[in-house]
């Protein structure tokens, strides 16, 4: 669709690794298999699913950090790998991304001012010192930290502060969608609450779009429009917020849903305590992606791709039993 | 904009301060090498200050007064200790030269003057004796110290900038070029240094510049490792990933956000690196193969030294100068180490 | 505190330092409580607020220096640990309090079999077991937590193991002598939800079989929620409340507890905004006289700000709090 501000056709990313030391053939991990999805303005996609299932991969590969090994991504309508100089720079501009950790993700070395001006120094205008500092006191602002940080180092802040600092940075050049990584996962609790949201205040005061990657599924949740249960580098169920909990329709999202533990005491609800664990997805796999580890795995799981299903309104599972 | 040092290096600073051993070496070896850019003015054949029919003329050894001024015939540099000793001069009233406190510079020949035949023992004149050529051992000991840790710190310029240059690279783009880099720097270090040295020496003639040049084109390899190593382990940050998605250039990555946090190697790596400069240059200099004469250096007094086994203050003075420079400087390096890199001990009981 | 079943941990207003960057911080400050036989205890708190110190402490397990106890005492089922000699202690650490940690990564050794591994930690305490019933006991106990095909487990290396199985090689170290107390700290914080739920419901049925008491230190209210009895909420190196489970979350009493639950997200939240607590966690080097809690505390007064808050007081039976409002 023309109205899309993001879309990605069946990305793929592979990356090689050796099976046997000396004579192995060269096997792939299949960190993002044949990912498609659409994001428009305003909307928030979150990205749920238990760690290496490639949520960071996709998140890379869509701010370019990552050469996707397949597919597609178009922005605006057109496709990234036909773009100019410029139209990279443009891109840089309206795609931002927040990494999980706020720990490594700010140099040690730069002061608050230089890390949340870097895309502004190196963008082609030119910015007076003057103009820059007040540019880092407005995005300070913005994100709830006193303007007198400006001349600190990163190591002097806590987790929250340092996540505000990374926020600040991204929105530096005013982009149109935030892709956030894991944001709050190495925050405090109480801090979390803060920066959720800090960044749901700043998507409608600024018309963001967000894709917002967790593996905590009250978090997405809480955030998000739509939410995209990944496994095993595919998605394997998309669902409007509400509709993913009333009408589950696939059994991995079933097990997620029920493994949280909920901050409650009395209503215990059935576990689904899910078999083996979340395997490296090395090469090719027939059939489902979920079928090693499925309660209700019967034997086309392992010989047939499941389909798209129809749920509910816009809400598809890939499973043959939804 | 207010400046502020960043409060880790401020706590190094601090530590560093507070390891008085290596604080004080530092002191003294700054100090000395700050009187010895001024070694003209402490050890030197040209006055300080010459008076000459009522005319003042100050610190001949940075202004050149030629011979015909003080009613010599010649255009070309007075020489001061002939003209001071020369009738012309004492017959004029008032006349007069002061001359620094070692009147002689390193290149000063006194064999006029002597009363023995050189090398002569310390005396009076000549607190640490002169050498074979009848030159003062202090003027030259004191030159050479110049030269030695000018040429130490010049080397270590070029090196940090080579290692870090092609350590950085080969750190951060890795893959290929990485692996040819590396293999370079095998063939290069198969080289034999001193060998290429007396062959470089011999074809293009020893010289200052040469001498750097080629040591700096070995000695860089250490440095090296030690920043590829650290590019490397900074390049998996995520700052790195962050600088790229906001457009920052891939040089501009390089050198503005990982080199400032690969310092600590290069930092630590200063002193000893100076150490070894003195004293290869110094064992250069001892085998014939370092500066060219008449260069004052250390290595070549112990030379003389070792030709002339009774004359002991030709090689026990530079090998005094020579440790306790060292030692000064392995003071230093200790107690940068121990700042940057504090380790403390702890049990579990 | 009542406790009614024979107390196996006493620890009484202890206090913890460390000198950081000489610095002292107080990292634990005038702590008391008590566990009973079999009971299990949550702890809960934010990063940094001296949990893990706590219940190192119970072990002796401190870094001496930087760290120092500073006052209290510790008995642990009639001994006092704190006067123990070394000799004495390495024989309760790993017989009577089996501790599973953190990092599942690190409580490894990475050039070690895993099987040699779990058999170290069997005969050190159990020098005079024969080796074959040695083997056969950690195959057992490799069963009991659940790791599939022992044999070949039992000669691999930690890093061809998952996360998972390796919290469960490190939960099999823990539990291979009996222990009276199981200290788990953060076991699941590194692991997937799947897998924590796959873990917690292993560490439950262990706890319930062996009647072992167990500490959970976490930072999920949801983990405590489902798994202890009775729950310790730390702030700021104090105790803020100690409660039944049942009782805290139906009432919490101390607006921390009260803000923290507030304002985690749950799948019954709305969307919209969460309640916060404002402010952050102060770094211990720069805590205040008064109520560490106070600056940030939607219901402080002037009381809050000047004075300690009072020791825990029972405000309901079982329900102890620290704070000025009770
Ligand atoms: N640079 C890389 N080289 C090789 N393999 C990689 C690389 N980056 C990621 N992978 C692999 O790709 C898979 C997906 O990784 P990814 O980091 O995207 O997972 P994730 O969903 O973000 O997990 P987490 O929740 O732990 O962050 C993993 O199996 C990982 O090992
Ligand atoms: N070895 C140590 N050296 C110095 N300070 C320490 C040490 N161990 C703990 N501390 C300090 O003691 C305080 C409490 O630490 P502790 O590890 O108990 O926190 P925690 O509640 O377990 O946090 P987390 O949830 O992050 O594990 C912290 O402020 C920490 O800085
Ligand atoms: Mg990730
Ligand atoms: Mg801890």
């Amino acid at each position: 669709m023309a109205s899309d501000l993001l879309a990605v056709k069946h990305l793929k990313k592979y990356f090689p690794v050796q099976k046997n030391m000396f004579f192995g053939k060269k096997a792939f991990i299949h960190a993002v298999d044949g990912i498609s999805f659409a994001i428009g303005p305003r909307q928030t996609i979150g990205l749920v699913g238990e760690s290496g299932c490639g949520k960071t991969t996709l998140g890379r590969t869509l701010v370019n950090l990552e050469k996707p090994t397949a597919g597609e991504i178009y922005f605006k309508g057109k496709n990234t790998a036909d773009f100019k100089y410029s139209e990279w720079y443009e891109y840089r501009k309206s795609v931002q991304f927040i990494f999980q950790d706020p720990y490594s993700s700010l140099n040690p070395r730069k002061t608050v001012l230089d890390i949340v001006t870097t895309s502004l120094r190196s963008s082609n205008l030119l910015y007076s010192k003057k103009k820059l500092a007040g540019r880092t006191e407005e995005l300070l602002k913005l994100v709830g930290l006193s303007t007198q940080y400006c001349h600190h180092y990163p190591h002097e802040f806590s987790g929250g502060q340092r996540q505000r600092i990374s926020i600040a940075r991204a929105l530096a050049l005013s982009p149109e969608l935030l892709i956030c990584d894991e944001p709050v996962s190495a925050l405090d609790v109480s801090i979390q609450a803060q920066v959720l949201n800090l960044l749901n205040g700043l998507k409608n005061k600024f018309n963001l779009s967000l894709i917002f990657i967790s593996h905590d599924l009250a978090v997405v949740k809480h955030v998000s429009d739509m939410i995209f249960v990944m496994y095993r580098g595919k998605i394997v169920e998309k669902a409007p917020g509400a509709s993913l909990f009333a009408h589950t329709g696939h059994p991995y999202s079933k097990a997620l849903i029920s493994a949280i533990p909920e901050p409650k005491v009395g209503k215990s609800k059935e576990r689904i305590i899910l078999k083996g664990d979340v395997s490296t997805p090395v090469g090719e796999m027939k059939g489902c992606c979920f079928q090693d580890r499925c309660y209700m795995a019967q034997k086309i799981c392992k010989k047939q791709e499941p389909p798209a299903k129809q749920v509910a309104k816009e809400h598809t599972a890939f499973c043959h039993f939804a | 904009m207010k400046l502020r040092i960043s409060p880790l290096t401020q706590r190094r600073l601090g530590r560093f301060l507070k390891i008085k051993r290596a604080f004080i070496a530092l002191c003294i070896l700054l100090g000395l090498f700050f009187l010895s850019l001024f070694s003209e003015l402490i050890a030197n054949d040209k006055p300080l200050l010459i008076h000459y029919e009522g005319k003042l003329y100050f610190f001949a050894a940075y202004n050149l007064y030629a011979d015909k001024e003080f009613g010599g015939k010649y255009q070309t540099e007075a020489l001061y200790r002939e003209l001071a000793r020369s009738e012309r001069f004492q017959a004029g009233t008032g006349n007069f030269m002061l001359f620094p406190l070692i009147p002689y510079s390193p290149y000063t020949s006194t064999l006029d003057e002597l009363e023995g035949t050189p090398p002569t023992a310390p005396d009076a004149k000549h607190i640490l004796g002169t050498d074979d050529r009848g030159r003062d051992v202090f003027a030259r000991l004191l030159y050479g110290f110049r030269i030695s840790l000018t040429f130490a710190l010049v080397l270590l310029l070029l090196e940090i900038v080579i290692g870090c240059i092609i350590g950085g690279l080969q750190g951060y783009m890795g893959g290929k070029f990485d692996l040819i880099m590396q293999r370079f720097i095998e063939v290069l270090s198969a080289l034999p240094f001193l060998y290429v040295i007396i062959l470089i020496g011999s074809v293009l003639g020893q010289s200052f510049s040469t001498l750097i040049i080629i040591m700096a084109v070995f000695n860089w390899i250490g440095l090296s490792y030690y920043i590829r190593a650290e590019f490397l382990r900074l390049k998996k940050y995520q700052f790195v990933d962050a600088a790229k998605v906001l457009g920052v250039k891939r040089f501009k990555i390089l050198f503005s956000e990982i080199l400032p946090n690969a310092l600590t190697p290069i930092i630590t790596f200063m002193p000893f690196s100076l150490i070894s400069a003195v004293f290869t240059l110094t064992a250069l200099d001892y085998l014939g193969f370092g500066l060219p004469a008449p260069t004052p250096s250390w290595g070549e007094l112990i030379r003389q030294g070792m030709g002339n086994l009774s004359s002991y203050w030709l090689s026990v003075y530079p090998f005094i100068a020579l440790f306790l420079t060292l030692l000064l400087l392995t003071f230093v390096g200790e107690g940068v180490r121990e700042a940057m890199d504090p380790k403390e001990y702890t049990k579990m009981e | 505190m009542s406790v009614t079943k024979k107390d196996l941990v006493k620890v009484n207003n202890l206090s913890i330092g460390f000198t950081v960057e000489e610095q002292y911080i107080q990292a634990v400050d005038s702590v008391s409580f008590s566990l009973g036989q079999g009971e299990s205890l949550g702890l809960v708190g934010e990063s940094g607020c001296g949990k893990s110190v706590t219940a190192m402490s119970i072990l002796k397990l401190l870094p001496i220096p930087p760290g120092r106890i500073e006052k209290g005492s510790i008995v642990f089922n009639g001994k006092n640990i704190l006067s123990l000699a070394p000799k004495e202690l390495y024989g309760i650490r790993g017989k009577e309090i089996g501790v599973i940690f953190q990092e599942p990564m690190t409580s490894l050794n990475p050039v070690k079999r895993v099987g040699e591994q779990v058999a170290e930690a069997l005969t050190i305490h159990l020098p005079e077991m024969p080796a074959d019933k040695v083997r056969s006991r950690i195959l057992a106990l490799f069963k009991e937590v659940g790791l599939p095909n022992q044999e070949d487990i039992y000669g691999m290396y930690p890093h061809s193991l998952s996360g998972g199985m390796r919290q469960r090689v490190v939960i099999a170290i823990a539990i291979a002598c009996n222990p009276k107390l199981l200290i788990a700290d953060e076991p699941t914080t590194a692991l997937d939800v799947t897998i924590q739920a796959q873990i917690m419901e292993l560490i439950e049925s262990l706890h319930k079989q062996y009647n072992m008491a167990l500490i959970l230190i976490t930072h999920n209210m949801g983990l405590v929620a489902t798994t202890c009895d009775r729950v310790i909420v730390m702030y700021a190196g104090r105790f803020a409340e100690v409660a039944a489970v049942k009782d805290l979350f139906k009432q919490p009493l101390h607006p921390y507890t009260n803000g923290l639950l507030q304002s985690i997200p749950t799948l019954d939240t709305k969307g919209g905004k969460l309640s916060s607590i404002k402010g952050t966690v102060p770094h211990p080097s720069k805590f205040l006289p008064g109520c560490r809690f106070a600056p940030r505390c939607p219901d402080r007064f002037k009381q809050c700000d000047q004075n300690t808050p009072p020791p825990l007081k029972e405000h309901k039976k079982g329900h102890w709090v620290s704070c000025w409002l009770y």
